[in-house]
């Protein structure tokens, strides 16, 4: 089996450490404290990000708040990948089957309705809380990835390879765990990159829309949903945690792009 | 017409239209089971912690959530089957009468900035293709992809509602509002889907253009023009359609999230309150009707470029 390009997993594992850097970062500002005659400050050098109306350093919790925010994505991506091996690959190894008709059933109805509703509904209904949160994210997250896995195990289930393994009698899930798995692995993971952007989206959204973490705990959604309120008076108050986002944002999908490159880049031999 | 495995269109049709009969009985049964199932009761989660248990008991009754399970799901059918999505637990409110208005605010501002996003994609490429000079334009709808709409939407507030005040932050909603004032929220909602859609009509038509018929209908002498419309545009149409019709769900989502940051009042801004108040069949109907929506929608359009595609009912027996 080829061995994928090493550096590939350089953005894996930044993307793992940034939600603790980011979340130290704001610490060591303190994000929580209340200091009222420091209360609405505009950006300036000794706070970059402005204050808010407990004069709270907004530099502060907005960074905190950003590595919240990435450590619930983080989260939700690995029991997305999870899922997406197991349902996939056991959709994939029984495809046409009855079980493969349910996991695809699955799978249309997550691709049909937008799931932010069905994460909202769930998280109302359970009470919200980040702990949830990525349990739930990472529930509906698998779908994309799974098709893939599905895809990558039945054109792997025909080769001669896999044929010798049935030929001397290994089981469907040795098979599973020994060569058809780790090879969907990698296409598994890059679409879950590409869609890092938008399970950020739906965790900003969740927060936004009222599900977060409870106050005092900063969210991004939260701070610049409150910050709303107060555009005439305190414009900064939302517009450096929605730049924050952006930043976000791009530095992931500037690292799905290095991933890429390394997986591509390379010429595949056989 | 028919198929490579033999089925006529009209059967294939017909199948689509189960498949999302049963994707909606899915949803109806996600949503029914939400309330109903998960652990945390509705009149509990309504109500909160300090309520007494006699308060619980006559909402549970209120609900009929006090009744077992399978009468429980078939007077919900019912009601369905009537259109009757339930009342709004805080007020009292009719939740469809309710949601036709706000559904209709925001399917609007959604459509709107779908047929930008599609017109800009289209005019960006035509521009490309036309006069190759103006490429870094392309490479300037890139920045779409990257900005979130909480982004986009809180600087367009910021801009054109504070800082030289074009829209009514606010003032949405009142009958006379101009339609002029849709454009702003729908232009930030179409951004993303515009930068990605431009990006795959791009890619599609480089494609189309390296093959032997288009280097033919260029031999015969056709302008750029007429080569873009009638040569490659006909080849990319539906797969470019019908990412469009993917993008729709999340420019609706988009759309969502602008109507809070305009205070447009749409499905956003109820859903915001909704949540608040744990207002839950003003939720179940909120999820019903986006559901129906985009299931209706996709299985309408997938019979649409079935009809107009033959290419793709060999491609899906292949």
């Amino acid at each position: 089996m080829r061995r994928p390009d090493p550096r590939l997993w350089l953005p894996v594992a930044l993307f793992a450490a940034a939600p603790f850097a980011l979340m130290a970062a704001g610490e060591a500002r303190d994000p929580f404290l209340v200091d009222t005659a420091r209360a609405y400050l505009a950006p300036g050098p000794d706070q970059p990000f402005g204050t808010d109306a407990l004069g709270r350093d907004l530099l502060a919790r907005t960074l905190y708040a950003a590595g919240l925010s990435l450590k619930v994505v983080a989260q939700s991506v690995v029991l997305s990948l999870v899922l997406a091996l197991l349902l996939g690959g056991a959709a994939g190894y029984a495809a046409g089957r009855p079980l493969d008709r349910v996991i695809g059933w699955t799978i249309s109805l997550l691709y049909t309705v937008p799931f932010i509703f069905v994460v909202v509904a769930i998280l109302t209904v359970l009470q919200p809380g980040l702990e949830r949160a990525y349990v739930v994210i990472g529930c509906i997250g698998w779908a994309a990835p799974a098709r893939l896995v599905r895809a990558t195990v039945i054109e792997l289930r025909g080769t001669r390879y896999v044929l010798a393994q049935r030929a001397f009698g290994f089981s469907p899930t040795q098979i599973l765990t020994t060569t058809l798995l780790p090879r969907s692995l990698l296409p598994a993971v890059l679409s879950l990159a590409y869609f890092v952007p938008e399970l950020i989206g739906i965790e900003v959204g969740l927060s936004f829309f009222g599900l977060g973490a409870p106050p005092p705990t900063p969210t991004l959604g939260r701070l610049i949903y409150d910050g709303l309120s107060e555009f005439q008076t305190a414009w900064w108050l939302s517009l450096t945690p929605a730049g924050v986002l952006l930043a976000m944002t791009a530095s992931v999908l500037a690292c799905t792009h290095l991933m890429l490159r390394g997986h591509v880049a390379p010429a595949p031999t056989p | 017409m028919i198929d490579r495995a033999g089925r006529p269109a009209a059967a294939r049709a017909v199948k689509r239209l189960v498949e999302a009969a049963g994707l909606l009985l899915g949803v109806v049964a996600v949503s029914f089971l939400l309330f109903s199932v998960l652990p945390g009761d509705p009149a509990r989660t309504i109500l909160g912690p300090n309520a007494s248990v006699e308060a619980v008991e006559n909402l549970r009754r209120t609900l009929g959530t006090d009744r077992p399970l399978p009468e429980q799901f078939a007077t919900y059918l019912g009601r369905l089957a009537r259109l009757d999505l339930g009342r709004s637990i805080i007020d009292g409110r009719s939740v469809g009468a309710e949601l036709t208005g706000r559904f209709r605010v925001s399917a609007t501002l959604g459509l709107l900035a779908g047929l930008m996003a599609a017109g800009v994609s289209y005019a960006i490429n035509l521009g490309v293709f036309l006069w190759p000079r103006l490429t870094p334009l392309y490479h300037l709808t890139r920045l779409g992809v990257v900005t979130p709409t909480y982004c986009s939407g809180v600087l367009a507030a910021l801009l054109f509602g504070v800082l030289f005040p074009l829209v009514p932050l606010g003032g949405y909603g009142s009958a006379d509002t101009a339609w002029a004032l849709w454009l702003l929220p729908a232009a930030v909602a179409a951004l993303y889907p515009a930068a990605l859609m431009t990006g795959v009509l791009r890619q599609r038509i480089r494609e189309a253009a390296a093959s032997s018929f288009v280097r033919a209908a260029a031999a015969t002498g056709a302008g750029p023009m007429r080569l873009f419309h009638a040569t490659l545009l006909p080849v990319v149409a539906v797969s470019w359609l019908s990412v469009w019709v993917n993008q729709l769900s999340l420019i609706f989502v988009a759309a969502f999230v602008l109507e809070v940051i305009f205070t447009i009042p749409g499905v956003g801004l109820l859903l915001i309150r909704t949540v608040q108040d744990k207002d839950l069949p003003m939720l179940q109907g909120i999820i019903l009707v986006n559901a129906s929506f985009f299931i209706g929608l996709s299985s309408l359009s997938e019979t649409l470029f079935d009809w107009l595609d033959p290419r793709r009912s060999v491609d899906a027996s292949a």
